[in-house]
């Protein structure tokens, strides 16, 4: 007990404990904020859920009206009516308290809505606004709320306590708070071992165990105290400036398919919290565990991280390892808590519990020592031979920096993880390929198949059924072939249609195994147009998230695709894009629909546009920002090792110049090395990849309606296609100076702050404020260097569609940062020059001897 | 070699160090009260004082490392603030300055980089210090002794006409120590004049021609061979008779344990001898006692009054 009272105490003196309070307290305050400020799309977003309900049933009350007029309805018409007029009542009072902002009245509206309905349809209507699985989720959930007394609330943007938490804890119980508490605590041990106070605890009369287990006890108060700071901060802040309805007991979907339950948001919570708990119970006995075995913070971080990453892709890609048993389970708690239960929640407590003591028994078993997985030898080499060169100042402190680089291998470790997750990342990438060519094919396969055998004869069932219809109808004296005629045509122009479709389908299939793509992409594009009609006439009577646009930009890619003979990347027959409409609620079919349409190939260029395309280019920069762009606040603190070189002959301002070379070229080329790894890992293992695949890019709204555009034009807006290989070194060039310009404001901030600890999060302050800013500068926003720290944005130009800034580029980009890289050293440099040049001299007072 | 107010100088030399009227507060705190002081000619200096008493601050203040709130410092006739002195001085300051992964070598290595210096400089003065047996090693595997041996040639490797030394002796076993002594000495000889702090007074004592007394912020300069006091205990076959007969001529004398106790600066051993044969009394045996900077210490720092200072 003693030893975690003083494992309590270290980590309350290192004020690690305050900044956990910090972050949290803010990033609660920021979601609460960001949530207030859009409550008046609350009305707005409660309108556009029933104005397709309410469109629906003014249409089916249109259709009855005139015969009710002349009195011409059958008695089943007549109570439909009835039905649609009760609903249209309700539906006005719906629309009423949505106006006059009276939530908790809309649940028995909806009730009476839903009760007069199921009459109508009892009655014989039909009603497909709302059908299928929406339809039970919508009388479920009413139910719920009407039994519990609940108001209609505001789930997209939540400012009651507990649908507030919910939001809350996708950020801090998740991934990213676990790496927060990984960083801040994870290398408690490891830190003790390096900064050798761990000897003083060695030399008092403890044993190993009891350290150790003293250790992660410790880790495991932190833990609680963070989720008690979660707890209390989400509470008291929508209790104090938001809504106070107590909706602990508010409803929350868990859905496989078509099978859905309703919990409350306390269970929901609590299963978070007992899946979070398990993860990070797991992760810091993962850390504590390699903490014995390697020899520095660093590497302890990045093994545990890697460590992880490694299983939870594992965990993804291998649908017959997720199970509680699997402790990277615990990690993909956001995958698997809103679907319907597979496994009770508490095996997954006493599986973490289990994990816990397995890795913690191995801790204390397994030897301590020097067995590092990189121990470097005893005697070191000097460098060149030990002799000296004599170069000007700044050369002298950059050969400097890289030699401290050298000997610490924190760079080289970090290549070869990088370089291992590179090459584990090729064949995740190249599964998924496996797997979508597979499936592809197999569709094909049983298009063909079925067309004979199944689709041309249920066509052909159907227009026997149609032909009776008709035969019976004249029988009545109606006209059957006027009625029903129509429908006899679709239906052999759909056969028409399948005998085709097949037909290409036929050569496709044969042409794709002699690597012949043109047939594949006949029968691709044949199926896309086809598609397209569809939806095109779909979107004039339904409100459908995907846009026109994803459907014409889809096969203009394919048909560039087929004029360039590129080898096929499988993917659907769309491309999600900025017109997509999804609402919040949508967002499991958008990822559905994301999934589907996610363009997958192990090629070498290809890897890389994913590195890009997927924001996995943020690794090696964050990487290698944490392990070079410390600046002078890296040789402050404990060890003020830059009072060593304040004594030698070097300006202040070579330190400074020579830190931020020597960062920018390790940063620079670390990364490039590693961009250039995944393009030979690609090349090696499969093939290089076509410089000439169409990667989509927007045009602004300004451009489109220039006189002189020469772009494409789709229904939403403008667009042309860039070369593969022009798109990676567009990103590639802004890459580049993404990393000078970080590296250039860490390496100032450095000046001032003396905890790296410090410099990296005010970066990521300043670079997360300064780019949600740039967003608000209409006119001058192309002139704010932070806006292209978004890579893949703005080199497929997305954002200057967003803002309609046909000025925002990659070549104003590389402008802006270089200059305001240049903009920031020169002003530290002159700062520097200045500093403290003129000291107040005074008169003497005192006497001396 | 002369005293004069507040120089430290032997006349006709350029000066080394020029420290005036230097003040330093932490806060509400002064921890450096108008220091001012020179160095003209290669010595060795101590800079004593209690723990908290200024004594690296003003180390620092000197090198830059820290500014002062007021006052002028120069180094070889040049502004303390122009990095190129360390061409011509050299700072040791303690072992957290050392970067712990890399090799003594690595440090030494950078140093000649910077300073133009050559291998066989490097070699040599690593033997010369003795630490090429472990420069290849990482200086996170050196002991306290090693690092402060690392310390030391890193200041001298560049031959400095200034040295700067916080804490040479810290760590250092006996046999170092006298090593270190002896390079000191050494280099005093070829022409470096070196400020020390160090709580080992002893040790001061045998190097030291100097000693500045850090107190209160306050700077209280001593000229070693002016304070030093050699203090004669002689036994003699009778010793009442023997303190008589000295007192009669005005020589003080203590009795102590049975024992003569007199000082250097009162009497020449000669005539002591003298008088005591004139007397038929028999000397038994002498001792020499030398009393230095601990003396000095002991009454600066706990028997004289703080408005004492102003008068030493």
């Amino acid at each position: 007990m003693s030893l975690l009272k003083f494992e309590l105490k270290k980590i309350w003196r290192q004020k690690k404990l305050a900044w956990l309070l910090v972050i949290v307290l803010l990033c609660i305050s920021w979601v609460f904020y960001q949530n207030k400020i859009e409550q008046d799309l609350m009305k707005k977003e409660a309108e556009e859920n029933i104005s397709f309900i309410v469109g629906k049933a003014d249409e089916l009350y249109a259709q009855l009206l005139p015969l009710n007029r002349e009195n011409r309805m059958t008695e089943e018409q007549a109570k439909q009516f009835e039905s649609l007029n009760n609903m249209a009542q309700a539906l006005f009072l719906w629309k009423s308290a949505i106006y006059g902002e009276r939530w908790h009245e809309i649940p028995q509206i909806e009730n009476d809505f839903l009760t007069n309905l199921a009459k109508y349809e009892e009655a014989g209507g039909v009603f497909t606004a709302l059908a299928g699985v929406e339809r039970e989720k919508a009388i479920a959930k009413n139910a719920y709320l009407v039994e519990h007394g609940l108001p209609y609330a505001n789930e997209t943007y939540p400012v009651t306590p507990a649908l507030q938490m919910g939001k809350i804890a996708t950020i801090l119980l998740g991934p990213g708070g676990l790496l927060l508490l990984l960083l801040l605590f994870g290398n408690s041990y490891m830190s003790e071992k390096e900064q050798q106070t761990l000897l003083t605890l060695r030399t008092q009369p403890i044993r190993r165990w009891k350290l150790l287990l003293a250790k992660y006890s410790g880790m495991l108060v932190v833990m609680v105290f963070f989720l008690a700071v979660i707890v209390i901060g989400g509470w008291t802040i929508p209790n104090v400036f938001g809504d106070t309805f107590n909706d602990l007991s508010y409803p929350q979907f868990l859905e496989t398919g078509d099978s859905f339950a309703i919990i409350p948001v306390w269970q929901h919570l609590l299963n978070v919290t007992i899946l979070f708990l398990g993860a990070a119970a797991f992760l810091f006995a993962l850390s504590l565990l390699i903490g014995t075995q390697l020899r520095s913070s660093f590497a302890n971080i990045m093994f545990t991280g890697f460590i992880t990453m490694v299983g939870v892709v594992l965990t993804d890609t291998l649908a017959i390892i997720q199970t509680p048993w699997n402790p990277f389970q615990f990690f993909r708690a956001d995958r698997f808590l809103t679907e319907m239960p597979v496994y009770p929640i508490w095996l997954y407590a006493v599986s973490a519990f289990l994990w816990s003591v397995v890795l913690l028994a191995a801790t204390i078993l397994l030897r301590e020592g020097g067995r590092g997985l990189f121990k470097s030898a005893e005697e070191l080499k000097p460098f060149r031979k030990g002799r000296p060169k004599h170069f000007r100042a700044l050369w002298n402190t950059s050969l400097f920096e890289w030699r401290k680089s050298r000997r610490r291998g924190l760079v080289g470790q970090s290549l070869i993880v990088l370089s291992i997750a590179v090459v584990v990342g090729y064949f995740i990438f190249a599964e998924q390929v496996k797997v979508k060519e597979k499936e592809a094919i197999e569709r094909i396969t049983l298009f063909i198949e079925q067309t004979e055998t199944e689709i041309i004869p249920f066509y052909m069932k159907t227009i026997e059924e149609l032909e009776k219809m008709i035969e019976a109808a004249n029988e009545k004296g109606e006209d059957g072939e006027f009625i029903y005629g129509h429908n006899i045509e679709t239906y052999h122009g759909y056969i028409e249609s399948a005998r085709e479709e097949a037909k290409l389908a036929v050569l496709a299939l044969d042409a794709y195994g002699k690597r012949d793509w043109t047939p594949f992409y006949e029968y691709q594009l044949f199926n896309d147009r086809r598609i397209y009609e569809m939806q095109a006439e779909a979107k004039k009577y339904m409100q459908l998230p995907q846009s026109i646009f994803g459907y014409e930009t889809s096969i203009a890619q394919k048909e560039w695709m087929e004029e360039h003979e590129i080898r096929p990347v499988f993917s659907g027959t769309y491309i999600p894009n900025i017109y997509d409409n999804w609402k919040p609620e949508q967002r499991r079919e958008k990822e559905w629909t994301d999934k589907m349409n996610r363009k997958v190939d192990h090629s070498g260029l290809f890897s890389l546009y994913m590195y890009f395309r997927d924001y996995l280019y943020l690794i090696p920069l964050l990487l290698f920002m944490l392990l070079v762009g410390a600046g002078f606040a890296g040789e402050r603190g404990k060890r003020p090792t830059l009072h060593l070189l304040k004594t030698l002959p070097i300006t202040k301002r070579s330190l400074f110049l020579g830190k931020v070379l020597y960062s920018s070229v390790v940063a620079i080329g670390s990364a490039v090395g590693i961009f250039l790894f995944t393009v030979l890992v690609g090349t090696v293992f499969n093939r290089f990849g076509d410089w000439m695949y169409p990667v989509l890019h927007y045009h602004s709204k300004r451009e489109v309606q220039s006189f002189d555009y020469t772009g494409l034009r789709a229904f939403e807006g403008g667009y042309h296609f860039t070369p593969l290989g022009e798109y990676l070194l567009k990103a590639l060039l802004l890459y580049v100076c993404v990393v000078l310009f970080l590296l250039a404001l860490t390496n100032v901030l450095g000046l001032f702050i003396r905890q790296p600890l410090a410099v990296y999060a005010l970066t990521g302050l300043l670079s997360g404020a300064g780019y949600l800013l740039s967003w608000k500068l209409d006119d001058f926003t192309q002139y704010s260097p932070f806006l292209y720290l978004n890579i893949p944005k703005i080199a497929n130009g997305e954002i200057l569609a967003l803002l309609n800034n046909p000025a925002i580029s990659v070549y104003m980009g590389c402008a802006m940062l270089l200059g305001a890289t240049v903009f920031l050293l020169v002003v530290a440099y002159v700062g520097l020059r200045f500093e403290k040049r003129f000291v107040k001299t005074g008169k003497s007072v005192t006497a001396t001897v | 070699m002369e005293i004069s107010g507040n120089k430290i100088c032997s006349g006709g030399m350029d000066m080394i160090l020029s420290v005036k009227d230097v003040y330093k507060s932490y806060g509400k705190e002064q921890v450096l009260k108008g220091i001012t002081f020179d160095i003209e000619e290669p010595q060795i200096i101590a800079l004593v004082g209690p723990n908290g008493s200024g004594k690296s601050t003003l180390m620092n203040i000197i090198t830059n490392l820290l500014h002062a709130d007021k006052g002028i410092i120069k180094v070889l006739g040049k502004s303390n603030r122009d990095p190129n002195i360390f061409r011509e001085i050299s700072f040791m300051q303690d072992n957290t300055v050392l970067y712990d992964y890399l090799t003594g070598y690595d440090h030494l290595q950078f140093i000649c980089d910077v300073q133009g210096l050559s291998k066989k400089q490097l070699l040599d003065t690593a033997d010369r210090i003795g630490i090429t047996s472990y420069l290849n090693k990482k200086v996170k595997n050196y002991s306290l002794g090693m690092k402060q041996h690392l310390l030391l040639a890193m200041a001298v490797v560049n031959k400095p006409k200034l040295m700067i030394l916080d804490e040479p002796l810290n760590g250092l076993d006996p046999t170092s120590a006298i090593r270190v002594r002896e390079l000191l000495l050494a280099l005093r000889e070829e022409g470096t004049a070196i400020l020390l702090s160090s709580h080992n007074l002893a040790e001061i004592d045998r190097v030291t021609s100097s000693i500045l007394f850090l107190k209160q912020g306050n700077l209280i300069q001593e000229n070693m061979a002016e304070f030093e006091q050699v203090r004669y205990q002689i036994t003699v076959n009778d010793v009442v008779k023997a303190e008589k007969a000295l007192a009669a001529v005005g020589i003080p004398v203590e009795v102590v344990d049975g024992r003569l106790h007199l000082y250097r600066k009162d009497v020449s051993l000669d005539r002591v001898f003298y008088l005591l044969e004139q007397e038929r009394i028999i000397i038994d045996d002498i001792d020499k006692k030398v009393f230095g900077s601990e003396e000095r210490y002991r009454k600066i720092f706990t028997e004289a009054k703080a408005d004492e200072l102003v008068e030493v």
